[in-house]
């Protein structure tokens, strides 16, 4: 077979969308936002960990498409609401 | 294999902490209880006898301090009743204990010494623990999924690279920077992995998609221990006018023919039936979705059927359209109809071989493929009932949009209309109100006339 290689046609990379399976990213970061918000106000500590974890989760599960500053926001705000609730309050989580 | 077994193994040490936490808790706090018990007995047998002058003294201040009370509810301009309670109530105990002090048999009471039942750190923070081994095990199951999906991508790309080399002028750009990258592969998440390649005669471009498995996610793999997902890899053909005739046939495994059929906006719209594999020489676990017959012959033609035989168990999906608008999108019905113009695609799908040298088996077909789909030439009956297809989805489509313009305008028309009487409302210059009124009325009344000449010259 002669070359099929033809420069003239040749096109740059653009971003395409792909059939995916079901991506639960943008749930997961609400959940959490919620989780680690109730923690904080309320003083509850297994919320501030399921915040953690949801954060956790959507870390990685995020996609390169995704903005970097949601992660980013979420992440801090379920350590820093763990952290807040444990300087309250340093008793364990099955004493509290 | 060996992952899977540390993995489930992790899972397993990581329960048998929790639960055997949790039963050293309880027990824990029975055996504090017990401790509390035994020591206040100990307490009683030395506090049962109380002194008598105590006794005394007590009685007495009772009585001083009943007095002091009635006082104090006669004096109406007293400033706060609340600070004499409270001065009265801490203040008087204070005075018998000093009296218990100066008593000779203060010097008698034992005090022993509490035992302070303070639990150990890890005892107490047992949960904690717990919790933040987990996370450690999913970190560390995210590093290592991660590592094995980046090198299953890597790979491909190490096997597939002469090929795509041979076949395309570029291979692997990235589309980011000025100049054009070479045998780069774009991450697009953790298990999602693309490759772009372009430059190759009856074609614009070929997007190879790696969909992995969500190895890097620990929830994920205990799914997949119970219901499996494949990696796939997809072969998504872009092409150009001239590189397909009007053809729209998919084949993929009978359980999915149903849902393709209906997710496809192209399938859905333009394609009547799912028939059996078998008419078209295929095994029966296939089924065939396509426009006319005509058409799925064609495609099916020239080796292609022999092959897709002998890789049914791999074969996810093939899909040959002129007419690629993308899945269907939900609750479309509500919003605005805009006509989309259907891309000419090849989207091939298979399951990814665990041995990456079968891969290149994979790409060779697509490539023979797509050079097969640019010499399809419809029959002239096939052709002409597929350009009526065409034109008669173009036609509804438009009437849908001018249909949705109308009800716009008239909305508008009517808010437009509302905005006004309101603000007439508000209008405090009686002259205008009667003009604007008067206005409406001639309006009405021009309406009505031309109804009427309507009506006559349809009765005459």
């Amino acid at each position: 077979m002669s070359n099929p290689k033809r420069a003239e046609r040749a096109k740059r990379f653009v971003p395409v969308s792909l059939v995916e399976g079901p991506s639960y990213g943008e749930h997961i970061n609400a959940i959490g936002m919620v989780f680690s918000l109730v923690g904080l106000l309320m003083r509850l500590k297994w919320a501030t960990w399921c915040g953690v974890y949801c954060a956790i989760f959507y870390f990685a599960n995020v996609k390169s498409t995704d903005d970097k500053k949601q992660t980013f926001s979420l992440l801090m705000l379920a350590v820093s609401s763990l952290v807040m609730v444990y300087m309250q309050n340093p008793t364990p989580l099955i004493d509290s | 294999m060996r992952g899977l077994c540390l993995r489930v193994f992790l899972l397993v040490f990581l329960f048998s902490c929790t639960s055997g936490g949790a039963k050293k808790v309880v027990e824990d706090d029975f055996d504090e209880f017990e401790f509390e018990f035994e020591s206040n007995e100990d307490e009683e047998e030395v506090e049962k006898v109380p002194p008598k002058d105590a006794d005394d003294f007590d009685a007495e201040q009772d009585e001083s301090e009943d007095d002091d009370d009635e006082e104090a509810r006669d004096d109406s301009d007293s400033s706060d009743t609340d600070d004499e309670f409270d001065t009265e109530e801490f203040e008087t105990p204070s005075e018998g204990e000093d009296t218990l002090k100066s008593g000779k048999e203060a010097s008698d009471l034992k005090i022993e010494e509490s035992a302070v039942t303070i639990k150990p750190f890890f005892e107490a923070y047992l949960v904690e623990i717990c919790i933040c081994l987990g996370i450690a095990l999913y970190i560390s199951n995210y590093l290592l999924g991660r590592t094995k999906n980046t090198n299953i991508a890597e790979g491909w790309m190490v096997h597939n690279l002469p090929i795509l080399h041979s076949q395309f002028v570029l291979v692997g750009d990235d589309g980011e920077g000025e100049e054009p990258t070479q045998n780069h592969v774009v991450r697009r998440s953790e298990n999602s992995f693309t490759v772009w390649a372009s430059g190759r005669i009856n074609c614009d471009g070929l997007l190879v998609h790696l969909e992995l498995m969500k190895r890097h996610d620990l929830i994920h793999v205990i799914l997949g221990l119970f219901r499996p997902v494949p990696d796939t890899i997809s072969f998504i053909f872009q092409c150009a006018d001239g590189d397909m005739d009007s053809v729209i046939t998919a084949i993929c495994p009978r359980k999915t023919a149903t849902k393709m059929s209906k997710e496809y906006e192209d399938l859905s719209k333009y394609c009547s039936g799912i028939r059996s594999g078998e008419k078209h020489n295929l095994p029966s676990s296939l089924s065939v979705i396509s426009e006319t017959f005509d058409s799925a012959i064609s495609v099916l033609s020239g080796g292609v059927a022999k092959f897709l035989s002998n890789h049914a168990d791999m074969l996810l999906s093939l899909h040959v359209t002129d007419q690629y608008t993308g899945l269907k999108e939900e609750g479309e019905e509500s919003e605005t109809v805009t006509i989309k113009k259907g891309e000419k695609r090849i989207h091939l799908t298979f399951k990814l071989p665990s041995d990456l040298d079968q891969t290149t088996e994979l790409l060779d077909f697509a490539l023979k493929l797509l050079d097969h789909v640019k010499h399809i030439r419809l029959s002239r009956e096939a052709k002409d009932k597929a350009t009526k297809n065409r034109q008669l989805v173009v036609q509804e489509q438009e009437k849908l949009q001018h249909q949705q313009r109308q009800e716009a305008a008239q909305q508008r028309k009517e808010e437009k209309k509302k905005a006004e009487k309101e603000k007439m409302l508000e209008e405090t210059d009686a002259d205008k109100v009667r003009k604007w009124e008067e206005k409406e009325y001639k309006k009405q009344m021009k309406k009505s006339q031309t109804k009427m000449k309507q009506m006559k010259v349809r009765m005459g």
